[in-house]
């Protein structure tokens, strides 16, 4: 499990680090300051070099050690059965990414009212669900932070463009 | 050295933590900081990082010493649940577990928990004298510092890092990089040249370190509560009536620890000014020395306050000891030292060797709130232990998702701007993908903050060399950080090879 981890990190760590090399060449070169050895290119190419070859050290892992983890028997899930069996964490993921999504229209508090009921839902045990307790804590919790951060604390906080 | 102390700045900084609202903030945030330390998968991070929006508008007094109360609560909490539930709340605390449980097994529960708290603050009171004593001496050698230093003592510390964080030295290179490439999104340092921006604005202005560590600590706590949901940890406190006579234990016991306190402490501020090692490995290492010098090694894990004095003094003191770098050289030791980092930018207090010349109100103010912080955590934890063992039963699944909107608080509140929000959750995903991968969270956080500071130096050490190549001999301080960094990767990759070679001989 451990070396077939190491090689999708290494292959993913090798995507990025080529990917990070394109884009640094990009980077535009002030020549105003005479020429230098090392300029804002330099550096970023350097650290994508290190990466690509540290990425290719964990992707060589598996084959040092023969693949002997990796190809356990019964080893293997299903994207599908991976998901199912996480699917606490998958909900946790997509709970932050619309939260994150909602603030902006529809303003700080209903975003987070909504958000700490449906997470408090994901992380409640289905024995001590209580959609009403997780409901008033949400719309509670949501106005008095609201409240004491934006009329004591002076931070701003998103009011929602549909209340514009 | 008349730089470094100044009796009228020592009064006022004295004098700003003696007002009512800095004394009241400081306890609050020791009473906060306590409740985290105390819940397992609550850390001293998870405090500051939920509490910082709330500074925003203190003073930088206040603020400060409202962070600094929480991690010192938040280190000194963990050893309620090490003792009461076998679980340390935080890594800090594992050590104090092997002697703690069983001395609460034994029905000297009230005991242990008054040796833990006791030896807590005279831990921290070392730290902060340890702190007091050597900053200034720091920071008067780090003020000669120039290019070549300063690039030196980056590679130096990150090489560290990478090398005592975990075992696997490849991955914690890696997390390094990863840290060292996401510090370099936003303008390019001699010559502010736009990198990685991918075309938004919000970016030209780089990636918060907040941010970050929101993303790192927050999302990923809430993720591992998900992931916990099948799998809850049924701890329950299985002691009636606990509680603390006087200090626990009587003046001869007490007395009879000096060394064992004296020793530990000293190995936990060691440990603290090493960056990337952390509190859990110093209160193990002071066990263990504790357990060595020991007339009755045997006793040792049967109950006993030994272990509990060697790993809680350890912890404290460690926090003095993470703070000398953190002040003087703007070098975090660990994730609570990099946020308190953070806190500090945010009230425009400038860590480095110039700190006494430019907030040096300030930097007294902090060891002031250092010194009330203990003692509000000794009071605290001798009188109020029964309301933290009622904590101890909250369900985490009440406070996770509120933590988490007073994360989002802070994103939005460190630039009032929601676009925060995305990076919280971008690096939430990054975390949790490190730790599914084995990478280390640390090495990520210190590359992020020592990546700029190596680059800007690197170039002008570069400059500097062009003009005149034999200038480098006159900079011994930086040609022994080289050679330091030199030793540490050697060694590193001598103890991986022995590592690996006993793993495939098993």
């Amino acid at each position: 499990m451990k070396n077939r981890s190491d090689f999708i990190t290494g292959i993913i760590l090798a995507v990025f680090a080529i990917w990070y090399f394109v884009q640094a060449q990009s980077i535009r070169v002030f020549s105003g300051m005479g020429k230098s050895v090392i300029n804002s290119q330099t550096m970023p190419k350097v650290w994508a070099v290190c990466l690509l070859l540290l990425a290719c050290v964990l992707i060589s892992r598996p084959f040092r050690n023969s693949f002997k983890d990796a190809v356990k028997k019964g080893e293997k899930q299903s994207f599908a059965e991976l998901m199912k069996k996480n699917w606490e964490v998958t909900a946790t993921f997509i709970a932050l990414f619309v939260y994150a999504l909602l603030l902006t229209p529809f303003g700080f508090i209903i975003s987070t009212a909504v958000y700490i009921f449906v997470q408090t839902l994901i992380l409640a045990p289905a024995e001590k669900r209580s959609y009403l307790g997780a409901a008033i804590i949400g719309v509670v919790a949501a106005s008095a932070t609201y409240y004491v951060f934006v009329f004591w604390l002076d931070v701003l906080l998103p009011v929602g463009k549909i209340f514009d | 050295m008349a730089d470094f102390f100044s009796l009228s700045e020592l009064f006022s900084g004295f004098a700003a933590v003696a007002d009512p609202m800095v004394i009241l903030f400081i306890f609050i945030g020791v009473f906060v900081g306590i409740i985290f330390g105390s819940i397992p998968g609550l850390t001293a991070t998870m405090a500051i990082v939920m509490f910082l929006p709330m500074t925003y508008v203190m003073s930088p007094i206040q603020g400060v010493s409202t962070l600094i109360a929480l991690y010192i609560g938040g280190i000194s909490g963990g050893l309620i649940a090490a003792i009461l539930l076998n679980i340390p709340g935080t890594p800090s605390s594992i050590a104090t577990c092997f002697d703690g449980c069983p001395m609460a097994k034994k029905g000297e529960a009230g005991k242990a928990l008054g040796t833990g708290v006791v030896f807590s603050f005279f831990g921290t009171i070392i730290g902060i004298i340890v702190l007091a004593l050597a900053a200034p001496l720091i920071a008067a050698v780090a003020i000669r510092f120039g290019p070549y230093e300063y690039s030196t003592l980056s590679l130096c510390a990150l090489s560290l890092v990478i090398s005592l964080t975990g075992k696997d030295l490849i991955k914690g290179l890696i997390s390094g990089l990863l840290g060292i490439m996401f510090a370099t999104v936003g303008l390019a340092p001699v010559d502010s040249a736009k990198r990685f921006t991918l075309g938004m604005s919000e970016l030209t202005s780089g990636i918060a370190l907040l941010t970050l560590l929101i993303g790192l600590f927050a999302v990923t706590e809430v993720i591992k509560a998900a992931e916990e949901v099948r799998n809850p940890l049924k701890a329950q406190v299985k002691y009636k009536n606990v509680s603390i006579r006087g200090f626990g234990f009587s003046l001869k016991e007490g007395l009879a620890q000096k060394w064992n306190l004296l020793r530990s402490s000293l190995i936990g501020i060691v440990i603290g000014i090493l960056p990337g090692i952390g509190g859990a490995i110093s209160g193990m290492l002071s066990y263990t020395a504790a357990k060595n010098q020991s007339k009755h090694p045997e006793k040792f894990g049967t109950g006993i306050m030994d272990g509990i004095v060697a790993s809680e003094s350890a912890n404290n003191a460690g926090i003095g000891g993470a703070m000398i770098p953190m002040l003087t050289l703007g070098i975090p030791g660990d994730a609570a030292t990099a946020m308190l980092l953070g806190g500090l930018m945010v009230h425009q207090i400038a860590p480095g060797p110039l700190i006494f010349e430019k907030n040096g109100v300030e930097v007294y103010g902090i060891y002031g709130a250092m010194f009330v912080a203990a003692i509000a955590m000794l009071f605290f934890e001798l009188f109020g232990i029964k309301i933290f063992i009622r904590v101890l039963k909250l369900q985490k699944y009440w406070l996770m998702p509120i933590i988490m909107m007073l994360c989002i608080v802070g994103a939005i509140g460190n630039a009032n701007r929601v676009f925060d929000v995305w990076n919280v959750l971008f690096f939430g995903i990054v975390g949790f993908a490190m730790i599914k991968s084995g990478l280390p969270h640390v090495p990520l956080i210190l590359g992020f903050i020592l990546g700029p500071i190596f680059e800007l130096n690197f170039r002008q050490a570069v400059q500097h060399y062009l003009i005149d190549p034999m200038d480098v001999l006159s900079h011994p301080i930086a040609i022994g950080f080289f050679v330091f960094t030199i030793f540490v990767v050697f060694y590193s990759l001598k103890r991986q090879k022995k590592e690996s070679m006993l793993i495939s001989e098993e």
